[in-house]
């Protein structure tokens, strides 16, 4: 069993039917707490099926679910881990019929298509384009992809706050005070919106807006539903509410009094979300509806030298007079200081090993973090850490398939087997040798170039691939002829093809993999990743093609042609999302802040990297939304001021940094060079908070 | 000792991969390989088959949620003809059936778990019903055609673990009150023969062997390491496996007289993609 501290212990054993509010800082055992309860109510005799545990994100789940397949638990139900969105989407599932035609749907007999991120974009550019060559949005140059992704954010934004979508400019307009041309571009964004809008109910499509609505607009109030809900779950235990929306605390609130029990668990330094629309506020204004508040003081992370060290952090960020250290803290907080960017990353490498084979600390226990990982500085630090034998994963939260090259390969091959499709980006000889470098196994760039210049022509847009038989000799044996052997085994492959009728580009990119990539001779042949990105691309193929209205009338072949070309073009990115329980974890992880505060663990040492960047507390250049005007903090009519950007920027900061120092257990370190990964001279607030906190460390010290 | 997920359990689909070919249950459920294959496509008959057998499932617990027929219909009648046909025959012998084997308290894709040999065991239900005098009755939709024998199924590990399971985690359902295996019936209903529905009265002495051979089973594939999964022996087995082109096995054409498992993998559900929004960028 678990010893717990008094404050968990009582919390614990509370009556069954208690409403608890429980606040404290990261670290402070509060999700133990909440863990050690729930196992509480099982054991005591409350089925697990009534059980719900409402989290933000799904990385929160990971500390129940573990908890819950414990074997010795009691047999009975299972314990349903949702976040709002699975929540609402579940319930539209079920209840579609009894909502579809009161909330507008057209067609309301007719199963629900939901969106995926990259469909929704899809239809919004579908949408968005004609206007764009109308006009609309000319005093923006902004990549169009952002555009829709933007305008699709405000919808999401509007509806998390349970605003009409009908509003979006309005709000964002009233906060306006810069050029004025903006306040039609607001216009423009609006109309957009409301477009969308009409698009999914003619449709029946939900995007992520539209199921939220559809969820607190009409399901909450549908009797059917709601008996559901009442006869489903009887306990509620809603972990980090302070990153999770405005719509999430109204249900909580609206639900609380038909509950026997709740469990708000509150970060009172949380708020990481913000810019997606989490809330603090409106969590913590659910405290006043529950009868019992537990704080939750102290930490189980930091020891009391590291808490000294987070007070003069602190002090450093707000500019205030530093606390003195307490004790030599040089061991804790440290910089990696060296002129040239390549060089930090070599002096980190050559730490990490210190670490993992000098000290034996777990790899694990090693998280390199950056307000952004690019794929520059992934692979460097990422090749280093391989090279000194040091096991190391990058969390890439989500990316976009036609990045990899394996991807790019097969969309390649899709042009070239489709040669009626019009209106596709060239295929040129670059693309093709780039192709072979990729699919056929052994084979050099410089040969796959050779090979290309040598099959390869043109005549009027039409490729020819020509025998390998009828390539000059001296080229053959340049080439080789085991990869003559293959290519023809690729030509004919496609030649056979081309000559049938076009299936759908799902079975092509299937028979493609089986027949031909994966055969002896091919790069795909039992490579695993291969097979995963392609699964990926498959998946996101199909569920493109499922979205598409009936009475859009496509054929299986122009759907193809329509998604390739999207992709191509960017407004699908096929963006593949892995699950963090996939990865290995003995191994150190890089990943951006962000990600690995929204994981909620501790470490016993992080390694901040770029802290000269601004990105750790500036908000995204987003011209057509608005996260902090667009919440329900934000006082209508209110002009949003230079002083107010800086105050937000000042509390991410903030945030971050504490965050991030609240979940490290022994040391920080701090990599910087005096010329940034661009060459720049680096600045930035983090930075001089940095400096600042070495200083008083270092002025501080304790003789001798 | 294998190194299985962190939040792995036990169930009869992947027991059933196990037993069917211990490579494919290593590769799926310990390594969660995912290999392109062609019932990923959504656009082959076994796909459609599937997606109807699951659509089949969601509308038969839309009907036990209080969702009405008429409501019902109306969806159905978009559906192709051979499902419109299906949902007929269900309703007809929901109708007969409702003042005997569907009486009482009903409870559609109910999940229930134990733990066993060190793990847990889950069993998702697409029916439970429990009669007035506590007798219970377990429902399993199954929309394979052609219907399988009786025969088959009893050695099915499925037809082993649904009413083991209930039995030790059932109680939940009965305020508490205990469970004796007699008071378990199983019943498959097949959408390609409703009027025969396939039963199975459960017993102590049933409970106790299945309790052994679960037990044992367990055991075993959690003792193995990485490299003692081998490939099936029986090819046949490997015409519709998702590995088939990573095992380098042959396509060999069969019947789909095993189900993909509707119930623990429900099938070809668009992403929950919204939830990580955070993740994406603007
Ligand atoms: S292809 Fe055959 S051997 Fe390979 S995992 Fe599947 S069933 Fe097993």
């Amino acid at each position: 069993m678990f010893s717990l501290t008094p404050e968990q212990n009582e919390l614990v054993h509370l009556p069954l039917n208690t409403t608890v509010f429980l606040e404290g800082l990261a670290g402070s055992g509060k999700t133990t707490a909440a863990v050690q309860r729930i196992l509480h109510l099982i054991s005591n005799g409350i089925p697990a099926q009534h059980i719900l545990i409402l989290v933000p994100q799904r990385t929160l789940a990971q500390p129940y679910q573990q908890a819950l397949s414990d074997p010795q638990l009691k047999p009975g139900g299972t314990v349903n881990i949702l976040t709002i969105g699975g929540l609402a989407r579940r319930l539209v599932e079920f209840f579609w019929q009894l909502v579809a035609g009161e909330a507008g749907f057209l067609q309301p007999e007719v199963p629900p298509t939901f969106l995926t991120l990259e469909t929704a974009q899809y239809f919004m550019s579908k949408l968005v384009r004609p206007r764009l060559e109308k006009g609309y949005f000319a005093s923006l140059s902004i990549n169009p992809n952002r555009l829709y992704s933007q305008i699709l954010d405000n919808l999401n934004k509007a509806a998390i706050i349970g605003r009409p979508h009908t509003e979006i400019s309005q709000s964002l307009k009233s906060a306006w005070s810069g050029n004025p041309g903006q306040m039609r571009v607001y216009d423009d964004v609006q109309e957009c919106a409301i477009a969308f809008r009409q698009f999914c109910f003619e449709h029946n499509l939900l995007d992520f807006s539209l199921q939220i609505e559809i969820f607190r607009s009409y399901l909450l109030s549908n009797p059917t539903c709601w008996s559901y809900l009442h006869n489903q779950y009887h306990y509620l235990i809603a972990e980090n509410i302070e990153e999770d929306v405005p719509i999430s605390h109204d249900f909580i609130r609206q639900w609380l009094p038909d509950l026997d029990s709740t469990l708000l668990v509150f970060d009172r330094g949380g708020g990481y979300r913000t810019f997606l629309g989490s809330d603090p506020v409106s969590a913590c204004s659910l405290k006043t509806i529950c009868q019992r508040t537990f704080q939750f003081e102290g930490t189980f992370i930091n020891d009391l030298d590291f808490q000294n060290l987070i007070e003069i952090f602190q002090d450093s960020l707000n500019e205030t007079p530093p606390s003195l250290p307490k004790t030599n803290l040089h061991t804790r907080f440290q910089t990696i200081n060296q002129r040239f960017y390549p060089q930090v990353l070599d002096a980190i490498t050559e730490r990490i090993h210190d670490l993992v084979h000098q000290q034996g600390i777990p790899p694990q226990e090693i998280v390199v973090l950056a307000p952004y990982f690019n794929d520059s500085l992934r692979f460097a630090l990422t090749k280093r850490l391989e090279d000194a034998h040091i096991p190391v994963r990058s969390h890439r939260p989500s990316r976009a398939l036609r990045e990899e090259p394996l991807i790019r390969a097969m969309l390649t091959l899709a042009t070239l087997a489709h040669p009626l499709w019009d209106e596709m980006p060239p295929i040129n000889k670059f693309d093709l040798a780039y192709t072979f470098f990729q699919i056929f196994a052994e084979l050099d760039l410089v040969r796959a170039q050779l090979l290309v210049n040598s099959i390869f022509t043109e005549q009027n847009q039409e490729i020819q691939l020509a025998s390998f038989e009828k390539i000059p000799p001296k080229n053959q044996e340049r080439i080789t002829f085991q990869i003559g052997e293959r290519y023809e085994q690729f030509r004919l492959w496609l030649r056979d093809y081309v000559n049938q009728p076009s299936p759908e580009l799902e079975i092509f990119l299937i028979r493609l993999f089986d027949e031909l990539l994966t055969q002896p001779g091919f790069r795909f042949s039992q490579n695993e990743r291969a097979g995963e990105l392609v699964a990926n691309l498959i998946e996101s193929v199909q569920k493109f093609r499922r979205s598409m209205p009936l009475n859009f009338d496509l054929s299986p072949d122009e759907c193809g042609q329509e998604y390739i070309r999207m992709v191509q073009e960017g407004v699908i990115a096929a963006q593949y999302l892995r699950s963090w329980q996939m990865e290995q974890t003995n191994t150190v992880l890089l990943a951006p802040a962000y990600t690995f505060l929204m994981t909620n663990h501790a470490v016993d040492v992080q390694i901040w990297l770029d802290i000269g960047s601004s990105g750790w507390y500036e908000r995204l250049f987003q011209p057509l939304t608005h996260p902090y005007v667009l919440s329900r903090n934000w006082q209508s009519g209110k002009i949003w001021t230079a002083d107010d950007e800086e105050k937000v920027s000042q509390q991410n900061l903030d945030r971050i940094v504490l965050g991030l120092l609240r979940r490290c257990r022994r040391m920080v370190w701090i990599g910087y060079s005096e010329l940034g990964e661009s060459g720049f001279e680096q600045r930035g607030q983090l930075l001089r908070a940095a400096q600042r906190t070495l200083e008083t460390i270092n002025q501080g010290v304790p003789n001798g | 000792m294998l190194n299985l997920p962190p939040d792995f359990t036990f169930s009869q689909s992947n027991l059933q991969d196990f037993l069917e070919c211990p490579r494919r249950f290593y590769l799926r459920h310990v390594r969660r390989l995912l290999w392109p294959n062609r019932e990923m496509s959504g656009v082959t008959e076994t796909t459609r088959r599937i997606e109807m057998g699951y659509t089949f499932h969601r509308l038969a617990q839309q009907k036990v949620l209080g969702i009405s027929d008429d409501l019902l219909f109306k969806f159905i009648a978009t559906q192709p003809l051979e499902f419109q046909e299906w949902w007929g025959n269900f309703l007809y012998w929901w109708d007969q059936a409702l003042p005997n084997v569907l009486y009482g308290e009903r409870y559609a894709e109910t999940t229930l778990s134990c733990g066993l040999a060190g793990f847990r065991l889950i069993a998702k239900y697409d029916l439970l019903v429990i009669h007035p005098d506590n007798t219970v009755t377990i429902f399993d939709w199954k929309t394979i055609h052609p219907p399988v024998r009786v025969e088959n199924f009893i050695h099915h590990v499925q037809t082993r673990v649904y009413p083991f399971v209930f039995s030790l985690a059932g109680t939940t359902l009965l305020n508490s009150q205990e469970i004796t295996p007699q008071q378990i019936t199983m019943i498959y209903w097949f959408t390609a023969d409703p009027f025969k529905p396939q039963q199975l009265l459960y017993s102590s002495n049933q409970y106790q062997a299945d309790e052994n051979y679960l037990t044992h089973l367990i055991t075993e594939i959690s003792g193995r390491n990485g490299n003692d999964f081998p490939l099936t022996q029986n090819e046949k087995l490997c015409g519709h496996c998702v590995y088939r082109t990573y095992c380098d096995r042959q396509f060999v054409e069969t019947s789909t007289e095993n189900e993909l498992d509707l119930t623990d993998n429900p099938p070809l559900q668009p992403p929950d993609d919204w939830e990580q929004i955070s993740e994406i960028v603007y």
